[in-house]
């Protein structure tokens, strides 16, 4: 489209607005317009509060109400943890994040068709694997207390399709990333370079489609484990 | 914007006469409204966001032009290729210009009014690209051949009996009524819909003008499937979506879906600015948006300028006596309820839309339950002079307000009518009640019996009475 017919469209707009403004469009601070509305008010939910472990136990109790499993277990342990899990669900395609300092250990223990795939790299690789896979592990990014939900930043090597398309995702969470508040996390999520595509995911896939009955894991996955890794840190997620 | 060409008494007439229609309708907006009571009531300082809700939507329209050039700016520093649209029309041909180019078979979409709006899958047709709407309401209404009839809850008006048939005709075999039987078949038939398609249409419910950034709401997790799969993403988006920061989202977040479901949050949350990046592991190769006026550009510097700063949340629908009793489809255009019959008329001419400005009790529980406070019930009765003024109702109904009038500003011809209508009145009582159809008011006598006039008025009665005025402490 060229920038004249952009142009025009614009400037139809501002021709409207003008007549009723009185003046061109002026950018304003936040708390300016706030202000101005009367709403400059701090809100509740705006700022963290609380310790660490009270985030955590605020994040699961949200994350678990809103059907997701969750589990604290020592950053060290977090990879013996998921295997045991993948055993006990008697998984044998993952598809997860590489490159990912807490995941490392997976690398040299899961040689399964997911794997393989996804080592070999490249967007289809990527998205077969996936496609293929019955558990998907990923890292979050942040985890937000007020409502139990996750923030994934896809992009290198951090594929859109492997938290959405195995039935069952695992989500490791460093204790230290849960924030208060959804604001909160949203600024961590922005944070510059911001990546094409960012996910806040709360709970399972749902519908209600059908006669207001729930039903689980539709189109994404209809089981969302979050593993909280405490304790001593692994290193932040690059 | 039409969904249907009949003539809209015609259309409630059909609506009141579906068997069991008022009662799934009652049913799932009782549940919306219920789940967002509850939310509101945990909800301590609700009013304060909702006031922040509407101070962030106003700035953003009272500014359209100088954010919406921001949004552009930015998407298109992130790599997207942003379209402007003058009309429905032309959003249509550039979204079947895009499919047309990839030489697209398969588009897969999720949740979009602007796409209903522009029929986008009728233009898609036309250049042979088969659409899918993945949404799993949407994808019940696209096998039924209707429109959604809800913002949120497309198939609100569909039982678990008519969807199973649905679902069973689609397959070629029957398929139990179950919820799991049900979604387990949808779930199936969308996958590999979703792998197979070359492109993904979704909506944008915000477009943040200060990244560029489309930020798209759902909980099944379709509309990250139509944006992550396919090779090309095209994001529908009225040009009034915009916002101006990040820093806004969480507060328009909040009051969306709980205003729609009574969530704090929805599962799914999907920002997205630009299409993949060189590194990137997967996403689409393009991404196009597709940004509309579509005589949304008519509402601005007039008195109805706030229409445009609704979200879409839906609540409004769900409180309302009228859609409660009709549904959507009875509305017959692709926005229902209080908003749609507020929006409808501004954005495609009150001449075609003169009726929906009337489809409402004016009780205001729409404007209470607004969470950007936008005055529907004031807009509606605004319409309505604006309808009169235009001459687009009867000349009968002008000559009753007139007589009504004169009769209401004198009480001598008052009483002079009164007596004639209660002497005359028995050539259309039966047993004790109205139930004939009395010319122009059998819009009310169609539906409703009404009682006749009593044999004597107080006024009457009064003046038969002993006139007797009791003091403090005399007994009677």
């Amino acid at each position: 489209m060229s920038a004249g017919e952009i142009e025009s469209f614009l400037s139809r707009i501002e021709t409207r607005l003008a007549a009723f403004r009185g003046a061109a469009a002026t950018e304003v601070t936040h708390m300016a317009y706030l202000a101005a509305s009367e709403c400059d008010v701090p809100l509740t939910d705006s700022w963290s509060h609380g310790d660490l472990a009270a985030r955590r136990e605020l994040f699961a109790r949200h994350a678990r109400a809103r059907g997701a499993i969750v589990d604290e277990v020592p950053a060290d342990d977090v990879v013996r943890f998921l295997m045991d899990w993948a055993q006990l669900e008697d998984v044998s395609k993952i598809a997860l994040w590489a490159h990912e300092p807490i995941l490392d250990g997976f690398l040299g223990q899961a040689p399964d068709q997911g794997l393989q795939e996804m080592r070999r790299e490249g967007a289809e690789a990527f998205s077969a694997a996936a496609e293929h896979a019955e558990l998907g592990i990923v890292t979050a990014e942040a985890g937000v207390a007020a409502t139990g939900t996750i923030v994934l930043r896809n992009g290198w090597r951090r594929a859109r399709l492997t938290s959405l398309l195995p039935p069952r995702i695992a989500v490791v969470l460093r204790e230290q990333d849960i924030v208060f508040s959804v604001r909160e996390a949203m600024r961590v999520a922005g944070r510059k370079p911001l990546p094409a595509c960012v996910n806040f995911i709360t709970g399972p896939s749902s519908s209600a489609d059908i006669e207001g009955d729930i039903f689980v894991g539709v189109h994404g996955p209809g089981t969302v484990k979050i593993v909280i890794a405490t304790g001593p840190e692994i290193g932040p997620t690059p | 914007m039409k969904t249907v060409s009949k003539p809209f008494p015609e259309r409630i007439a059909n609506a009141l006469a579906d068997p069991g229609l008022e009662e799934r309708v009652r049913l799932a907006t009782a549940r919306f409204a219920e789940a967002r009571i509850r939310s509101f009531a945990e909800w301590p300082d609700r009013e304060e966001w909702r006031e922040r809700a509407r101070a962030i939507r106003k700035e953003a329209i009272d500014n359209l032009d100088h954010y919406l050039r921001k949004f552009m700016e930015h998407a298109t520093q992130a790599g997207a290729q942003v379209h402007a649209a003058d009309t429905q029309d032309d959003a249509a041909r550039i979204v079947a210009d895009i499919a047309a180019k990839h030489g697209a078979a398969l588009a897969v979409k999720s949740k979009s009014m602007v796409s209903e709006e522009i029929r986008a899958n009728e233009a898609l047709q036309r250049v042979g690209v088969r659409p899918v709407e993945t949404d799993l309401g949407e994808y019940i209404v696209q096998l039924a051949h209707e429109p959604p009839s809800h913002i949120i809850g497309p198939a609100i008006h569909k039982n678990r009996e008519q969807i199973a048939q649905l679902f069973s005709n689609e397959r070629g075999e029957r398929i139990a009524d179950s919820t799991a039987a049900l979604g387990g078949f949808a779930k199936e038939r969308l996958r590999q819909e979703f792998l197979q398609a070359d492109i993904g249409i979704s909506g944008v419910n915000f477009g943040v003008a200060e990244t560029g950034t489309v930020v798209l709401v759902s909980n099944e997790g379709n509309a990250r499937m139509v944006t992550s799969k396919p090779r090309v993403h095209i994001a529908l988006m009225g040009m009034e979506r915009v916002i101006p920061r990040l820093d806004d989202l969480h507060v328009l977040l909040q009051m969306l879906t709980r205003s729609a479901t009574g969530q704090p949050i929805t599962t799914y949350v999907t920002l997205l600015t630009g299409p993949r990046q060189p590194q990137d592991a997967d996403g689409p190769e393009e991404l196009h948006i597709v940004i509309l006026d579509g005589g949304r550009s008519k509402l601005l510097g007039t008195h109805y300028q706030e229409a445009l700063h609704c979200i879409r949340c839906g609540a409004c629908l769900n409180v309302c006596p009228v859609f409660r009793q009709i549904g959507g489809h009875g509305y017959g255009s692709v926005y229902s309820g209080p908003i749609g019959a507020v929006l409808t008329p501004l954005l495609t001419g009150l001449n075609e839309w003169a009726d929906l400005p009337y489809a409402s009790s004016l009780c205001g529980a729409c404007t209470e339950v607004c969470p950007v406070k936008i005055p529907l019930h004031e807009y509606l009765i605004d319409l309505r002079a604006d309808v009169v003024a235009a001459g687009l109702r009867p000349t009968t109904e002008k000559a009753a307000f007139a007589a009504y009038r004169r009769i209401m500003r004198r009480p001598a011809q008052y009483r002079t009518a009164v007596r004639a209508v209660r002497a005359m009145q028995w050539l259309v009582t039966t047993r004790g009640r109205i139930r004939a159809k009395l010319g122009p008011l059998s819009g009310w006598t169609s539906y409703r019996t009404l009682r006749p006039l009593a044999r004597e008025s107080f006024r009457d009665r009064f003046a038969k009475m002993e006139q007797r005025v009791f003091t403090e402490g005399e007994e009677s």
